[in-house]
C-alpha cells in the first residue's frame, strides 16, 4: 500500500507542477506581449504539450484514488458484496481500456521517435511528450489491476488513510 | 450495429460504475475497430490534436482560479458585504444567496464550486438566524447553477473549444440570460418570502440603504478580478486562455493581499484542482474518441436526414433534445453529459437552423437543470453534505423544484426571444 500511495502522491505533485508551469507560461506570455512587445514564440505549443502531459500524469492518480467521474447509482443500491464485485468489474474494464489504448499510444510514440517528429511552429521535440501517454496507460492499468485483484480492506485503508494530499 | 454499440456502451457505463470518460472511449474504440475497419489509430490522433490546442488550456486555469478563491475565503467577504442590501425586501437574505452566487459565478466559472463556496458561508449563518433550512438549500443550489452560465463559464468554454465557436461571443451571450434567470429566481424568492409561513424569520435588524451601500465598498477588489478575466477579453487585450492565466494571477494576488491565502493553501489548491480537472479531462478524452467515431460514420447527417424525412420543425427538435437532456441529466453530471452528446446534438441543431452561440447557452441551461435533478444532481449532493444531512437529498431536490421550473421557463423565453442571448455578441463582435 505504501509504495502505491507514494507513487500516487508523487504523480499528483508532478501533475500540479506541470499545471503551475503551464500557468506561468500563459501569464508570462500575455504580460510580455505588452511589456516587451513580443511573447515567447513557443508558448502556445509548449502550453498545449504541458496540458496533455498534465492530464495523462494525473490519470493514474485518479484511477488509484477512485476520483473519476462515474455513475454509481446501481452499485450503490447493491449489497456490500455486490458493490464490491461491480466495482471490480468496472476496474477490469478500465484495465482493458489501458491495455488497448496503451498499445495505440505506444505505436504513436514509436512513430514520433522514428520520424523525429517536432511541433509545427517552434520545432519542439515531441517524443518526450508522446512518451507520457503509454507510461500513463501502464501506470493506470496497474492501478486498475490492483483494484481488481487487491483485498477490499486495503482499498478502505487507502481511502481513509491517504485521501487527499 | 453502431447504435447498438453506443447503447450498450452507455448502458454499461451507467450501471457498472465505469468512469464515464473511459466508457465513452471504449465505445468509440469499439466502433472504430469493429465498424470502421480497425481505424483505432485515429482516436490517438484526435486526442493529441485537440489536447495540444492552446484554447483548451483555459479550462484548468479557470478551475485553479475558482479553487484559489475558495481557499482564500473570498466568498465569505462577498457574502458579508452584500447581505445588508437585501434585508429590506421580502425574502431578505435568501436573495443574497442568488446575488452572491451570480457575482461569484462571474469569477469562478463552475456550478458546484459556486454552490460549495457560497453554501458553506451562507447555510450556517441563515440556519442560525431562523431561515427554513430546505428553502435555504433550494436557493443555494439554484444560485450555484448561475456559476455555469455567467461568464467566465466552464461549460461555455468547453463548448466553444470543442465545437469551434467563439468563446468571447459565448461568454457575452451567457451574461443577459444569467442575469435574467437570477432576477426570475429573486422574484420567486420575494413571492415565497411574503407568502410562506416560517420561511423567513421576522423581526431581524434592518440596515439603512446608505449604510448597506457603504458596506459594498470593501469588495472593490472583486472588480479588479472581473476586469482581469472578462475586461481583458472584451478590450482585446488577451485571448480567453491568457485571460484565464491573468485571472489565476489576480486571484493569487487577491488571495494574499485581501483573503487568507498562504503558500501551503495555494499549493494545495493546485494539487486538488488538478485532480478535479484530470477527471473532467478524462471525460473529454472519451468524448473525443466517440466523437471521432461518430463523425467518420456520418451519424449526425443520418439523424438530420431522418429528421427531414419526419418533417419535424426546428421547435419540435428542440423540445425532443430538451427532453433528452432532462432524462440523461438525472444520471450524468453536466459537463460529461454535454461532452458526450454534443457530437450529435451540435451538428443536428445547427443543421436545422439554430444559432451555435445561442445553442451553447441553451445546452448550458439544460445541463444546469441536471445539477438540480436527483439522483446525480451535483449541487444537491454538495449542499446536502454542507448541512450534514439535516436537509436530505430528497428535501433539497423538492426545495429546488421551483428553480428547476424557472430554468426551463428560461429556455422557453430564450427560444421565443433569442435576442436576449444574441444581443450582446451582436453589439460587440
Amino acid at each position: 500500500m505504501y509504495w502505491a500511495n507514494r507513487l500516487a502522491t508523487i504523480l499528483a505533485y508532478l501533475a500540479a507542477g506541470l499545471a503551475v508551469t503551464m500557468f506561468a507560461f500563459v501569464t508570462l506570455s500575455s504580460i510580455m506581449r505588452y511589456v516587451i512587445g513580443s511573447p515567447f514564440s513557443f508558448t502556445e505549443e509548449l502550453v498545449g504539450l504541458l496540458f496533455t502531459a498534465m492530464i495523462f500524469t494525473g490519470i493514474p492518480v485518479i484511477t488509484l484514488r477512485q476520483k473519476h467521474i462515474c455513475v454509481t447509482i446501481v452499485p450503490d443500491l447493491l449489497s456490500p458484496r455486490g458493490k464490491d464485485i461491480m466495482l471490480r468489474v468496472s476496474h477490469f474494464l478500465i484495465f482493458v481500456f489501458c491495455v488497448w489504448f496503451g498499445k495505440m499510444t505506444w505505436d504513436y510514440l514509436q512513430i514520433t521517435v522514428s520520424l523525429d517528429a517536432r511541433s509545427a511552429g517552434s520545432r519542439l521535440v515531441l517524443w518526450p511528450w508522446t512518451a507520457v501517454l503509454p507510461l500513463s496507460c501502464t501506470l493506470s492499468g496497474l492501478a486498475a489491476l490492483f483494484r481488481v485483484l487487491g483485498p477490499t480492506s486495503a482499498f478502505e485503508a487507502f481511502r481513509t488513510e491517504y485521501r487527499g494530499d | 450495429m453502431v447504435w447498438l454499440l453506443i447503447a450498450a456502451g452507455f448502458l454499461i457505463t451507467a450501471i457498472s460504475g465505469l468512469p464515464i470518460g473511459l466508457g465513452l472511449a471504449l465505445t468509440g474504440m469499439a466502433i472504430l475497430h469493429f465498424v470502421v475497419g480497425g481505424a483505432t489509430d485515429l482516436a490517438v490522433n484526435a486526442i493529441w490534436n485537440v489536447f495540444t490546442d492552446f484554447t483548451l488550456s483555459a479550462v484548468p486555469l479557470f478551475i485553479f482560479m475558482g479553487e484559489i478563491l475558495l481557499v482564500s475565503g473570498v466568498s465569505g467577504r462577498l457574502y458579508s458585504a452584500i447581505a445588508p442590501l437585501f434585508m429590506r425586501i421580502p425574502g431578505k437574505l435568501l436573495h443574497t444567496n442568488i446575488a452572491v452566487s451570480a457575482l461569484f459565478g462571474a469569477v469562478s466559472g463552475a456550478s458546484t464550486s459556486t454552490a460549495a463556496a457560497i453554501g458553506s458561508v451562507a447555510y450556517p449563518e441563515l440556519e442560525k438566524r431562523g431561515y427554513k433550512p430546505s428553502v435555504v438549500v433550494g436557493t443555494l443550489a439554484a444560485g450555484g447553477t448561475l456559476g455555469l452560465l455567467i461568464p467566465p463559464s466552464l461549460s461555455l468554454l468547453i463548448y466553444g473549444a470543442t465545437q469551434q465557436v467563439s468563446i468571447g461571443q459565448l461568454f457575452l451571450a451567457g451574461l443577459l440570460p444569467g442575469l435574467m434567470l437570477a432576477v426570475m429566481m429573486m422574484l420567486y424568492i420575494g413571492f415565497i418570502g411574503s407568502r410562506g409561513e416560517g420561511v423567513v424569520p421576522t423581526g431581524e435588524e434592518r440596515v439603512g440603504l446608505g449604510v448597506a451601500l457603504l458596506k459594498l465598498l470593501p469588495i472593490w477588489p472583486i472588480g479588479f478580478l472581473i476586469f482581469a478575466v472578462l475586461g481583458t477579453i472584451y478590450l482585446g487585450l488577451a485571448t480567453p486562455t491568457e485571460a484565464a492565466g491573468l485571472g489565476v494571477l489576480a486571484a493569487i494576488i487577491l488571495g494574499f493581499t485581501w483573503g487568507g491565502l498562504t503558500l501551503k493553501l495555494l499549493w494545495g489548491a493546485f494539487v486538488d484542482s488538478v485532480q478535479v480537472f484530470v477527471a473532467i479531462g478524462t471525460v473529454m478524452l472519451g468524448a473525443l474518441v466517440l466523437s471521432q467515431a461518430i463523425s467518420i460514420l456520418g451519424l449526425p447527417l443520418e439523424v438530420l436526414t431522418w429528421i427531414e424525412s419526419m418533417n419535424l420543425t426546428p421547435l419540435s427538435v428542440l423540445v425532443a433534445v430538451s427532453v433528452f437532456y432532462l432524462v440523461l441529466g438525472c444520471f450524468f453530471d453536466g459537463i460529461s453529459l454535454m461532452l458526450m452528446t454534443l457530437p450529435i446534438v451540435f451538428p443536428v441543431m445547427t443543421g436545422v437552423g439554430f444559432d451555435p452561440v445561442w445553442l451553447g447557452v441553451i445546452v448550458t441551461i439544460l445541463i444546469e437543470v441536471g445539477m438540480l435533478t436527483p439522483p446525480v444532481g451535483m449541487n444537491l449532493y454538495v449542499l446536502s453534505g454542507i448541512t450534514e444531512n439535516r436537509v436530505t437529498l430528497l428535501q433539497a431536490a423538492w426545495a429546488s423544484l421551483p428553480y428547476w421550473l424557472i430554468l426551463l421557463l428560461g429556455v422557453a423565453i430564450l427560444t421565443a426571444f433569442p435576442l436576449i442571448a444574441l444581443l450582446l455578441p451582436g453589439l460587440v463582435f
